[in-house]
């Protein structure tokens, strides 16, 4: 027969092992720990019912996570107490502290729960212990005793209080485990490869699309086999060497965007990649590297070819556009064309000129993005070109057009692209003055810079709209009222030439009011 | 071997013939051929002014044209019909004397035929 100090030694020694195995075990999913918790609990303090309690954010409820009620051997879950049914027992849960309340019915903490929870299930007395959850209170681990009242020892609060602090791992270690799964989720199924390298830039790490990668190359894992079985290619098609290959650039500090050609050495397979890479530090130790691939070879393909089409096709307008205008010209000068035909003549000849304007500006735009703007620079006096683009903005201009420039300012540019450019602000200033007011260009000097500006008093550009307007093929007003038309390229176009010349190009506008752009040139070439 | 007028080559029928009227009209007369080696063909029994040229054409296109010229003592000056882009590095590409953007005003091709016409190019230094 045991002593009851054995008994004492041998319920605290089960204690103890009880804590050892739940500390043990993997906590990944919450409900189950929870559940172990509140059946060893019940167990190692012999109590009736055990169970876990989460206290929503408001306070005003706390709802059963889990209940384990030992002579039945059941758990159950989902019964929810309100703060307005037991507002006391609330204010003693809201102080997070234990609640020993030995004798449960009269304790002033939990005497409201008597009639509807505590007869129901005969408890006599019960303990509350709050769980914690980064620095708040999740809940409550609530035991629950029935029989003869029983006193809780300190040794039962502290054991209780330790399961409590388990609770409070698996919390903790469930809501890692959430957050690895989710992110794992997401790195599976992105449509891009995914590799984390080690500081050799061996591969530690592939999601599925980038082991496919590697299965193509036919291996690879550590750096010197991959460059063995792949090569690397600039955009161009240029072979990167070997230490210049965005890993190697990462290993030593950089982060690198940019697209690369991978040949598939095995099969001769060739595709682009844009290709992101990053260094993961440790103080300043590069630990590891991210890479990200996402295949473009098609967008890639795409891309070239419209451009390609783009300026082909422009090419291809031109000696249809070069014949119907020539005949329009020559009838039109002959003295035996009627006055009946001369207007329709005329016509045939304009809507030639606009065609061949818009062929210009797509061969322009094409060339310009295909990188193709060569600029012959010169001289140029800026106040003759001034004349030259309102002589050629006259006809079109419903107020006054106003110069204002010194007698004469020298810059090196290419000529007729500053032309263009300036044409380019200046119809816009035209076109976006429906109701006629002028038009000013003003000339500021300094001992470095030339500033164009170039400003009208007509419809604004809506403030939602300006961070966009110097994109290609942006226009601020399709589809309003005030849509004169246009492919949007003409900001593009003037920006992208003046940038070239070293140059810079920004506006201010107000919805109503108008609009003012300017243009800052270099006076001479930047050496 | 017969001299003098304007050779006119693109692959380009209705170009042609309205080159062929307006140099005409010009006063000018006017020979035409269709590509480069044509050219050459209409070359070999007549001595043209000024050759009109465009630059992509089948067979035989106008750099090719162009080469096939540079082995002369002399050849008539060339002006490039161009729709590229940069139509004044085309003319350089093949040392053509001048050149024509396409579309063109009437008022150029005129002023750029009187130009050119009959100023011969010696590839040789001329003596006296």
């Amino acid at each position: 027969m045991r002593t009851p100090a054995d008994g004492d030694v041998g319920a605290a020694r089960r204690r103890e092992r009880v804590l050892f195995e739940l500390a043990k075990r993997d906590k990944a999913d919450v409900a189950e720990t929870f559940r172990a918790i509140t059946e060893a609990a019940a167990v190692a303090l012999d109590v009736e019912r055990t169970s876990i309690w989460r206290l929503l954010p408001d306070g005003n409820a706390i709802v059963c996570d889990d209940d384990f009620a030992r002579t039945r051997g059941r758990h159950t879950v989902g019964v929810t107490l309100w703060k307005r049914d037991y507002p006391s027992y609330f204010s003693a849960i809201a102080e997070n502290r234990v609640i020993a309340a030995h004798e449960a019915r009269t304790d002033a903490r939990t005497r409201e729960l008597t009639k509807a929870y505590l007869e129901v299930h005969g408890i006599t007395s019960m303990m509350d212990v709050p769980i914690w959850d980064k620095g708040r209170v999740y809940g409550i681990l609530c035991h629950e005793h029935v029989g003869p009242a029983r006193r809780w020892t300190n040794d039962d609060e502290a054991f209780a209080a330790n399961l409590a602090d388990v609770a409070s791992l698996a919390l903790e270690t469930g809501e890692r485990r959430t957050v690895e799964r989710r992110w794992d989720a997401v790195v599976n199924t992105i449509q891009e490869a995914v590799f984390v390298l080690d500081g050799e830039g061996s591969i530690v790490h592939a999601n599925p699309l980038g082991a496919r990668i590697i299965e193509r190359a036919g291996g690879g894992v550590t750096l010197a086999e991959r460059m063995d079985l792949l090569e690397f290619r600039d955009e161009q098609g240029r072979v990167i060497p070997a230490d210049r290959t965005g890993v190697r650039r990462s290993l030593r500090g950089e982060i690198v965007r940019e697209i690369n050609q991978l040949v598939f050495k095995r099969t001769g397979e060739r595709r682009s990649f844009r290709i992101t890479s990053a260094p993961m530090r440790d103080g300043d130790r590069i630990h590891s590297v991210v890479v990200v691939m996402a295949d473009v070879t098609e967008e890639v393909a795409f891309d070239r070819l419209k451009r390609e089409v783009l300026a082909a096709l422009a090419h291809e307008f031109k000696t249809p556009v070069a014949i119907v205008k020539g005949y329009a010209q020559y009838m039109n000068q002959r003295r035996d064309a009627s006055q009946a035909d001369r207007p329709m003549l005329a016509a045939i000849e304009r809507a030639s000129n606009r065609l061949q304007s818009l062929i210009d500006d797509l061969v322009d735009v094409s060339g310009i993005s295909l990188g193709r703007l060569v600029l012959h620079r010169e001289p140029v006096e800026l106040t003759e070109l001034l004349r030259s683009v309102v002589r050629w903005a006259a006809p079109a201009t419903r107020g006054r057009l106003v110069v204002n420039a010194p007698e004469a300012v020298a810059v090196s540019a290419d000529r007729p692209r500053l032309e263009q450019a300036i044409r380019r602000l200046v119809d816009n200033a035209i076109r976006y003055s429906p109701l006629g007011g002028d038009v000013e260009i003003d000339v500021a000097t300094s001992d470095e810079y030339v500033m164009i500006s170039v400003r009208d008093r007509g419809i604004g550009i809506p403030a939602d709209q300006q961070n966009r307007i110097f994109e290609l093929f942006f226009r601020a007003h399709a589809g309003t009222p005030h849509d004169v038309g246009g492919l949007g390229i003409g900001l593009f176009m003037a920006r992208e030439i003046t940038i070239r010349h070293g140059g810079a190009m920004w506006f201010e506008s107000e919805e109503g009011k108008g609009s003012t752009f300017y243009m800052r040139l270099p006076r001479t070439e930047a050496p | 071997m017969s001299g003098g007028g304007i050779l006119v080559v693109d692959d380009d029928a209705d170009l042609r013939e309205f080159l062929r009227l307006m140099v005409t009209s010009m006063g000018f007369d006017v020979t035409c051929a269709e590509n480069g080696q044509e050219a050459l063909n209409v070359m070999e029994g007549h001595d043209p002014d000024l050759i009109l040229l465009d630059m992509k054409m089948p067979v035989m296109d106008g750099w090719q044209f162009c080469r096939a010229l540079e082995g002369r003592d002399a050849r008539p000056p060339i002006v490039v019909l161009t729709a590229a882009p940069d139509p004044a590095a085309r003319a350089a590409e093949v040392c053509a004397e001048g050149w024509l953007g396409k579309p063109f005003e009437y008022a150029d091709l005129e002023a750029i035929v009187r130009r050119f016409a009959g100023l011969r190019r010696w590839n040789t230094p001329q003596t006296p």
